[in-house]
């Protein structure tokens, strides 16, 4: 299981790191933003990206809308904040599968990714 | 979570990556308030205040993230051009990072109780941003671990006709359930102007191009119910999806069959989404209109189901058999009978209505034209890693070390030479030595680089702390910082943090006038402060130069007697700029009004110890009256690296700082002159010094001539240096000439590439020696 972190925060990442680690995933490549992540999917090719939306360069929104013009099927979970749920069917109109509001337990995200995996392979 | 279920790295590393975001946010804001049209600038800012706070929340720093978040809530305000930030606000913001300093200081010393802002300022900030501080209350509880419930009546899906009628409650997911309110109004939106684009059918020339917008907006509205699982819904608009497919190929008879069942599908939905609002939803019996638009869209529908160009999607509802009233008598009081059909507002909530698409254009648009500001934050992962200091410094107790044994190493080499008879032996022995002499000296500068970092470090606080006392005092002050991408030893940043800021608090309160007397002096009401850093030969100079009112020999002097520091006779013999140093001594302070700024006699003499005895530097000071008084420190660099022209006389070379070269000519003959016994340089209409490097450094090589001249700039001044050859240029790192008497202006040594030695001209003494060589002629 290959999962992608997009977000500019090297905190952030960590966080999310630890708790992916603690649910067992170990295959993570990190991108600082979506051009950064762009950059790297080909060779990474992830079977998850959990994306930021607020970030430098490109933003989560247009990143999610550039991977899903060439990529229809992988999942993409966006990592919110409170403030930018109200923009979240934006991002599932542009492709995302689920989202997950900051700050998020291992739980809920393990949860989330269990849920997303199983909608996508049904 | 709390704090301690993290990695005290994760800690850790929150502290040194917010820190530095918050530190920058501080610059950053203090810049905004001048160009405050800047959006890329402020978008900056409010990323960075985002970060902060979102990896905060994680942490479960409650205080910090209330903070944070009405600071943030105030910036948005700001982007979306909702205010405009003027000195009240930046006040506010301002504010708010002093908060977060204190908060990160807290938590750097360990402290997990952080403290709360002022309630005032946290509901100032909101109000801001246009929301009532309860509205806006941050959601920090990250205890709360949302349950999952069971999907009551999920069974409902299989058969829809079954529990037609049947009201079923939705059950969503709590993090589904917290957008029900997006949903709704998102599905609102999608039909209505699917209503509108439905009205556009008719017209057969434009057909192909309402079919494609029609197609788009259900494919959007089947991924959104889709995702929130309303399979009642997304059974409908996949349909309304299929059957906007392919218009363009049906008979005008046909689309107006599609027109009506899609008019009657929207209203359905809008019924539905309106009841989603409430988490219930009704099951109707749609079988018959999903396959009646199927077979429309595909030209199959046959006559006898054909209704009337007229007819209204109430009455087809009740053909169709979907309205409660199978048998035609639709329910009065359904909004989704009404033929006129609006979907109402948005549920009332203090979040602002939901504007998708200007917001998103003007996202798009921003994200079209390359950002500049984005750029300059791009950093590529990775490209720096955070290495512990104490690590840095053992790494340089080694390296000390090293450099002994290699001395050892190569002393032996000498006595090998010297007492072995093995010619092979020595020569191996030699090579070893003077390859382990190279490599120990490039690790040794490698090491020092290392910690070496740029004064903007320190710089980027000052412009806040003028910006405060200008406020505070009511002047006008405009700082100006230049080389700050100098840069110096790691200990020299900390030892030069306190003086700075000293001396810069002594130029604003006391040498910058108030706008009123600058104006009456003929000056600018807004007084300038430079703050100038550069290497100059083995030293780095820090200069604060002020246009303000200048020291007065006068009131030092008398003072200076009055102190006893001095006598009324020797007082009188006293350069001005001996009388000048008078304030340095403890307790000196001529200030008449003691403010809370400085003024009190405490502070200079503290600077000059730290500078002095730390830093093993100097300070001068000069000051004309009416026109403002420079500071000078100058600091010894023990390493340091920098570019140099390498030039030579004859035999010997010198290096030459690169950045004190303003260019080098070779001149004509008509370009010399002199005045009196002093020669002199013509450049572009304005005459410079002129001197020999032969000259200077009494060299004896009589024959070898000096056909070009390097221009040295320095402190405004240029001067020409007269050389034999220009070698190149290269970098150099300088040893210290301790113990070394020096002839003429040298400030150290330094090894050149093809392993010779190399003197360093001293740029200051060198113009100091051509202005006393004019001086005495003049």
């Amino acid at each position: 299981m290959r999962i992608m972190l997009i977000d500019d925060s090297k905190t952030m990442r960590n966080i999310q790191k630890s708790v992916l680690k603690q649910l067992g995933y170990t295959e993570i490549e990190e991108a600082c933003d979506g051009q950064d992540a762009l950059s790297k999917v080909a060779a990474f090719n992830p079977d998850l990206c959990l994306v930021d939306w607020n970030m430098p360069v490109m933003d989560g929104l247009t990143f999610v809308k550039t991977f899903r013009q060439k990529d229809k099927s992988t999942p993409l979970i966006m990592v919110t904040t409170e403030a930018e749920k109200s923009r979240v069917i934006e991002a599932i109109k542009a492709g995302v599968n689920n989202y997950v509001v900051k700050p998020f337990t291992p739980d809920l995200l393990s949860e989330r990714i269990t849920e997303t995996l199983a909608k996508v392979s049904a | 979570m709390s704090i301690s279920d993290f990695d005290p790295e994760i800690l850790q590393d929150f502290l040194t990556e917010s820190g530095e975001l918050l530190e920058q946010l501080e610059s950053d804001l203090v810049s905004i308030e001048a160009t405050p049209d800047d959006l890329d600038l402020v978008n900056q800012i409010f990323r960075a205040l985002h970060t902060i706070k979102g990896s905060a929340s994680f942490l479960a720093l409650t205080n910090l993230v209330e903070i944070a978040h009405a600071a943030e809530t105030a910036l948005n305000a700001a982007r979306t051009g909702a205010i405009s930030l003027g000195p009240p606000e930046m006040d506010l913001l301002l504010a708010a990072v002093d908060v977060l300093k204190v908060q990160f200081e807290q938590l750097g010393a360990g402290e997990v109780e952080l403290e709360k802002a002022d309630d005032r300022l946290v509901a100032d900030l909101t109000n801001l941003g246009g929301q009532s501080p309860d509205g806006a209350a941050p959601h920090a509880d990250p205890d709360a671990t949302p349950g999952t419930p069971t999907e009551i009546g999920s069974d409902a899906g299989d058969d829809p006709e079954a529990d037609a009628g049947c009201e079923r409650v939705i059950e969503l997911d709590p993090a589904k359930a917290d957008l029900v309110e997006h949903l709704v109004s998102d599905v609102q939106q999608s039909i209505s102007q699917m209503q509108m684009q439905l009205e556009r059918l008719n017209d057969s020339g434009t057909r192909s191009a309402t079919g494609t917008a029609l197609s788009e907006l259900a494919e959007d509205l089947v991924k959104t119910l889709d995702f929130f699982e309303i399979d009642e819904c997304v059974r409908i608009a996949s349909a309304l999806e299929r059957a906007f497919e392919g218009l363009d190929s049906l008979s005008e008879d046909q689309v107006v069959q599609v027109r009506h069942r899609a008019l009657a599908a929207c209203s359905v939905l809008g019924e539905q989404a309106n009841e989603l609002s409430d988490m219930r939803l009704t099951v109707r019996p749609t079988g018959t209109l999903i396959e009646r638009l199927g077979l429309a869209s595909n030209g199959d529908l046959p006559a006898q189901q054909f209704l009337a160009p007229d007819t209204d999607p109430r009455s087809v509802l009740a053909f169709d058999g979907v309205s409660a009233g199978a048998q035609g008598v639709p329910p009065a009081e359904s909004p989704a009978s009404d033929p006129d059909f609006n979907p109402p507002p948005a549920p009332a909530t203090d979040s602002p209505s939901p504007e998708p698409k200007p917001e998103l254009a003007r996202k798009q648009a921003a994200n079209a034209k390359p950002d500049p500001t984005a750029k300059r934050a791009q950093v590529p992962l990775e490209q720096t890693i955070r290495v512990e200091v104490g690590r840095l410094e053992s790494l340089m107790n080694l390296v000390g070390e090293l450099v002994l044994q290699k001395n050892r190493v190569g002393a032996l080499a000498d006595e090998v030479a010297t007492d072995s008879r093995n010619a092979d032996l020595i020569e191996q022995m030699e090579v070893t030595a003077s390859t382990l002499d190279r490599v120990t000296g490039d690790i040794q500068v490698a090491v020092m680089r290392t910690r070496m970092q740029p004064l903007d470090k320190l710089f980027g606080k000052y412009p806040r702390l003028i910006r405060d006392l200008a406020t505070k005092t009511g002047k006008q002050i405009q700082l100006v910082i230049e080389g700050g991408d100098t840069e110096v030893d790691k200990s020299v940043i900390e030892e030069l943090g306190d003086p700075l800021v000293h001396l810069l608090r002594n130029s604003a309160d006391h040498g910058i006038e108030m706008p009123g007397a600058r104006a009456d002096a003929g000056k600018d009401p807004k007084g300038t402060i430079r703050l100038v850093a550069g290497h100059e030969g083995s030293h780095v100079c820090l200069r604060i130069i002020d246009d303000g009112k200048g020291l007065n020999r006068e009131v030092i002097g008398r003072k200076a007697v009055q102190n006893g520091l001095c006598s009324e006779e020797q007082l009188a013999t006293l350069a001005d700029e001996e009388v000048f140093r008078f304030i340095l001594e403890a307790g000196f302070s001529t200030a008449d009004q003691v403010s809370d700024l400085s003024g009190r006699g405490v502070g200079m003499d503290v600077v000059r110890t730290n500078i002095e005895r730390n830093l093993k530097g100097s300070l001068t000071i000069e000051s004309e009256p009416g026109a403002g008084t420079t500071l000078t420190i100058t600091i010894p660099l023990t390493v340091a690296i920098m570019p140099a022209m390498m030039v030579a006389v004859g035999e010997d070379t010198f290096a030459i700082p690169l950045t004190n070269i303003t260019e080098i000519v070779r001149p004509t003959p008509d370009m010399f002159s002199s005045i009196g016994d002093s020669p002199m340089i013509h450049l572009r209409g304005q005459v410079h010094p002129l001197m020999s490097a032969r000259e200077i450094f009494d060299l004896a090589d009589e024959n070898d001539p000096e056909p070009f001249v390097v221009v040295i700039g320095f402190n405004q001044k240029l001067v020409g240096l007269r050389v034999s050859r220009v070698i190149g240029q290269q970098e150099i790192v300088i040893k210290p000439l301790d113990g070394v008497r020096r002839e003429g202006p040298i400030s150290g040594a330094t090894v050149r590439n093809d392993g010779g030695v190399s003197l360093i001209v001293d740029i200051a003494e060198l113009v100091r020696l051509s202005r006393s060589q004019h001086n005495t002629v003049a």
